[in-house]
């Protein structure tokens, strides 16, 4: 299988020099052999649903939310009561 | 538009759901909070977090899908849409890929006086992503995660819209059935429906499809009326020039009316969907089902082909009662009591009413006008107890509080007077007072009468029936 690990790269944002292009190609085709290794009969051709194991759903009712000040401590940077980012435009 | 081309379209239409909370956490579904005030560490995406699935998100989803016609998909899942924007703090928003929660719909519009239907391929649930605010001074974007985890319906439909027209069509009845539903505030300008347009052309007659171009930021439904019209005429110029068309993304503008290339196939997303290990299978009883369809009132458009079939009114009239909900129940309510014509209600309802709802910028029923009084008050101009003039009194009177017509009518003395008598003393002091205009008739100027008849409402301070003055008038001027 080939494996063009520059887009894969690029898919998970990871900036990758081009000496290691070679080696890390090696390395995720064995990774992807394992996969390809495990038994046929785990049928995964479905959809994935499974009826019997289902989830509870929540009821439609406001929980406090967190302090700004608590939910932006993990932020390295924060201006205005938001995180501040590198410039983004789309 | 060059007519040997047809132009195909789809539409993508995602509308913030109007719950309390949002899709997988408790936090307020709220617009213009403080930012990041309505966030936890599950919208903000903190690990060692789950989600939890909120059920009025999944009841307001089939309530789209049964008023789009779909069938209801009850054993589902959620799925993982990967992709790197700093507005979705996890990296990826939870979606629904292979399975969605209602599929294979259609939407009836009327585009003019047809009604055109639309093909609605699915609508699934997901969550909405965060705020991103662009400030120079700072060097950097401001990121607001109070929409994150927002719900969102996204639906999409086939390619079966073929003009800018038909796609305006598609959009008004979905934001009005939004509304019908009470399932969103449908606020364009609030962007809580937003909306992909997908557009191809092809040569008349042609059963394949051309490219499609996608187009992002169209921001309201009549951008995408534009939108469109301008996308189509450049790929018939491109097609005309002997060019070709790539299927690429192109940016709307709609200040400038141009379009931009975004990106190109190559760059094109691959959002690597997958289950989303966090959230498990999901059901919706058939009996739950059933008892959701049941709940779905009249849609607007059905409305509207009622009120031409079964109240004679015209397709704009019936269309602009039917497109708001309150105004359309009001209509119905005044039409039920029977004591009236349901053209006059039209009438008096998109004519005096909707200007003051407009200047008063209100729904009617902020208004303490009930249907029962409207109805009263316009079966007394019907039997020609009052005139047209002095309905319009009453109604200044009870827009704004609760009395019965008859009361306000004997209070202000409203009462037309068709005693001929009465009236015959005022057409003769008229005609006695004007006696050019007398002449003027009689050397055929006829329209004159229409200023005589005036004099006599004047004479009768309003009270006169008009109709019974014109003929008298007409009268006593031949027998002179």
């Amino acid at each position: 299988m080939e494996i063009d690990i520059m887009r894969l790269a690029k898919l998970a944002k990871l900036s990758i020099p081009e000496d290691k292009v070679e080696e890390f190609r090696s390395k995720m085709e064995s990774i992807i052999q394992m996969v390809e290794n495990l038994p046929d009969d785990l049928d995964t051709t479905g959809s994935l649903v499974d009826p019997d194991d289902t989830m509870e759903l929540r009821k439609d009712e406001v929980q406090p939310s967190f302090p700004r000040n608590e939910m932006l401590r993990n932020a390295p940077y924060t201006a205005a009561g938001c995180i501040l980012i590198p410039k983004v435009v789309d | 538009m060059n007519s040997n081309y047809e132009i195909v379209v789809g539409l993508e239409v995602h509308a913030e759901l109007s719950t309390e909370t949002k899709i997988f956490c408790g936090c307020k579904n709220e617009f213009g909070a403080e930012v990041n005030t309505n966030v936890c560490p599950v919208c903000m995406g903190l690990p060692g977090t789950l989600p939890v699935l909120n059920e009025q998100v999944v009841e307001y989803a089939i309530k789209m899908g049964h008023a789009m016609n779909c069938t209801i998909n009850g054993t589902t899942k959620h799925d993982r849409k990967n992709y790197f924007y700093p507005d979705l703090p996890k990296s990826y928003q939870i979606s629904q890929f292979d399975i969605p929660l209602c599929e294979n719909g259609y939407l009836d519009v009327l585009v003019g006086d047809e009604v055109k239907r639309i093909g609605v391929t699915r609508i699934h649930i997901e969550e909405d992503a965060g705020k991103l605010i662009h400030d120079d001074s700072l060097g950097g974007s401001l990121a607001d995660y109070n929409r994150c985890g927002v719900p969102l319906i996204e639906i999409v439909s086939e390619p079966d819209i073929r003009s800018a027209d038909e796609a305006k069509a598609y959009l008004d009845t979905i934001h009005t059935t939004l509304l019908y539903l009470g399932i969103s505030d449908a606020k364009m300008q609030e962007g809580s429906v937003r909306c992909d347009v997908n557009v191809s052309v092809r040569p008349v007659g042609s059963t394949e499809f051309g490219t499609r171009v996608e187009m992002k930021n169209v921001n309201s439904f009549s951008a995408a009326h534009r939108a469109i019209n301008y996308e189509a005429a450049r790929q018939i110029k491109v097609l005309e020039n002997g060019g070709e068309i790539v299927q690429e993304t192109r940016r709307w503008d709609d200040v400038k009316g141009v379009n931009v290339l975004l990106r190109s196939k190559e760059d094109a997303q691959d959002y690597r969907y997958f289950p989303d290990p966090d959230l498990l299978t999901f059901t919706v009883s058939d009996e739950k089902i059933a008892e959701i369809k049941a709940s779905i009132p009249e849609l607007p458009v059905a409305k509207t082909m009622r009120y031409m079939s079964e109240h004679g009114l015209s397709r704009a009239d019936s269309e602009l009662l039917a497109l708001n909900k309150n105004t359309a129940a009001f209509f119905e309510a005044v039409v039920a009591t029977g004591k009236c014509e349901p053209k006059s209600v039209s009438n008096w309802i998109l004519g005096d009413i909707y200007k003051v709802l407009n200047e008063r910028k209100c729904e009617i029923t902020d208004l303490a006008l009930t249907p029962a009084n409207l109805a009263e008050m316009i079966s007394l101009i019907e039997k020609k107890t009052i005139s047209n003039a002095a309905g319009k009194t009453v109604l200044e009177i009870i827009l704004n509080e609760d009395k019965d017509p008859n009361e306000i009518v004997k209070e202000k003395g409203l009462a037309q007077v068709s005693d001929t008598g009465a009236l015959n003393a005022i057409v003769e002091k008229v005609l006695a007072n004007n006696e050019k205009a007398v002449a003027d008739f009689k050397n055929g100027k006829t329209n004159v009468v229409g200023f005589l008849v005036g004099q006599c409402m004047k004479e009768s301070r309003g009270k006169g029936n008009p109709a019974m003055l014109k003929d008298m008038v007409v009268a006593a001027i031949e027998k002179m």
